[in-house]
Order: C-alpha cells, then structure tokens, then sequence
C-alpha cells in the first residue's frame, strides 16, 4: 500500500495521534460518565460538559490555526500553509457544531429551551456560519491561487469572531454562564474536563495532520493530471 | 439521563464519522497515486526539500 506521507518527519504520527486520542477519549468518556460524581444541581446532565467544553476549545484552537496558516499563506504563498488552513476551518465547523449541539441539549433540562438568543449562542452560531462560508468559498474558486488568497482573507476577518465569542459572557448580559476557574471546581470535575480536553486535542492533531497528508496527495496528483 | 447519552453517542458517532471519511479519502488518493505512472509524487513539502538540498 502506497503511504501517504507530506513528509517523511510526519510518518507514523497520525497513527499515534490516533491511538493515543482513542485511547483518551475513550478513557475520559468512561470517568466523566461513570466516575465523577454528578453536579449537586444539574444532577447527571452537568457531564455533557465533559465534552461541551473541550469541544468549544478545539473549535477555538482550530479557528486560531486558520488564522495563523492564512497570515502565513498572504506573506510567504506557500500552499502547505493553505491545506492546513483548510483542514484546520473543516475540523473546526465539525467542533463548533458539536458544541452548538451539546451546548443545546444541555439547555433543554437546564434551562428549558433548546435554543434562545443568547449573546454567547448567538455569536457562536455566527462563528460556524463564518466558517461554513470559508469552506464555501473554497469549493466556489476554482484556481488553487485564488482560492487560497480568498480563503485566506475569510479566515483572517472571520477570526475577528473568536475573541467576540469568549468575550460575550463578560460584555453582555448572558444566560450563559462566565468562565469556570479551576479554583471555582471541584478536583475530580476538573482533572475529568482536562483528561478530556486533552483527548480532543489528540483526536485535532490526528485530523490535521492527516487532512493535510491527503490534501498534498491530491494536490499532487491534481498537478500530475495538469500535466497530462 | 437521555440529553445526556444522546450527547455522548452523537459526539462518538460525529467523530467516527469524520475520521473514517478522512481515512477513505486517504485510501482513495493513495490507490491513485500507486496507480499514477510516476510513481511517488513530488508534493509540495518534498518539493521545497528537494529545492533545499539543490540550492
């Protein structure tokens, strides 16, 4: 079988990353629905947490990445920093919209709504939209410059809505609830969230890395075609 | 306890989802680059390397 590898420094990662996110994962899962104790006032449904949150992180960090690789791409036009980028914006709609989801089905016994217009819902939905428009504007550019330098610009101006996002709990008056200190937790819940936190990060860094192997396989055979 | 397993199942299910899309995506461009007559392809890292070590 032909091994699809950018390079020869990132053989064999993806394979790790996705042992080792497995492995998380599976073993965060079990501790945060079986192990900690539940909330003394949400009762069980406080453990959708366990996932809302590190959810709402990768979509953060993937977004964060996106950004980075297009200021990268805009200066030094290299495509390597464009592939990243895209699978970085796809990884994150997929994140963001498991937090939109769990967050929802969190609200429904909590607050007895699956939705409302809250400030932090409310740019949340804004940010998928944003990101659902970047991959958007990938598929519509047919010419791998273009698309690269429009995508580029979209994930520049579309981060603007990350810092927004966090901040809305602090800026406007909110139904969500302000971030969580570790000193305002309990130990278990913490260490719980943060096994979990770390999953998702494994289980991001095997997603990217193999997104952006295949990526450069197609470009690479893309370029053979073109050169037919 | 059903919000909070629709959760957890929906998120195992989202993430098997897309690793297994992205694994057959990766399956498909490998068998068509073995299948592709210049064999390895020279992708953009391997290229800047190249053009590294010409330089």
């Amino acid at each position: 079988m032909t091994e699809l590898t950018a390079s020869p420094r990132l053989k064999g990662w993806h394979r790790l990353l996705a042992f080792l996110a497995v492995a998380t994962t599976v073993v965060g899962s079990i501790i945060g629905l079986f192990v900690v104790p539940p909330d003394a006032m949400q009762g069980n449904v406080q453990r959708l947490m366990y996932l809302h949150v590190p959810a709402a992180w990768l979509a953060f960090l993937a977004f964060f990445i996106v950004f980075v690789m297009a200021v990268l791409y805009l200066i030094q036009r290299d495509p390597r920093w464009d592939m990243i980028a895209a699978g970085s914006a796809e990884i994150g709609v997929l994140f963001t919209a498991l937090t939109l989801i769990l967050g929802s089905l969190w609200g429904k016994p909590i607050w007895g709504v699956w939705w409302t217009w809250d400030p932090r819902l409310t740019t949340t939905a804004i940010l998928l939209v944003i990101y659902v428009g970047y991959l958007a504007v990938r598929s519509f550019a047919a010419d791998p410059e273009r698309r690269a330098r429009w995508s580029a610009v979209v994930g520049i101006v579309g981060f603007a809505d990350v810092p927004i996002v966090y901040l809305s709990v602090t800026w406007w008056r909110s139904l969500h609830q302000p971030p969580s200190s570790p000193m305002s937790m309990a130990p278990s819940m913490l260490w719980t969230l943060m096994l979990n936190v770390v999953a998702f990060t494994l289980l991001f860094g095997y997603l990217l890395v193999r997104k952006y192997q295949v990526a450069v396989a197609e470009r690479a055979l893309e370029d053979r075609e073109a050169m037919r | 306890m059903a919000y909070l397993w629709a959760g957890y199942v929906l998120t195992w299910v989202a993430m098997a989802w897309f690793a297994w899309r992205l694994e057959s995506r990766a399956r498909d461009a490998a068998r068509r680059l073995k299948k592709s007559p210049r064999g390895e392809a020279e992708t953009p890292d391997a290229r800047s390397e190249n053009e590294s070590v010409r330089a």
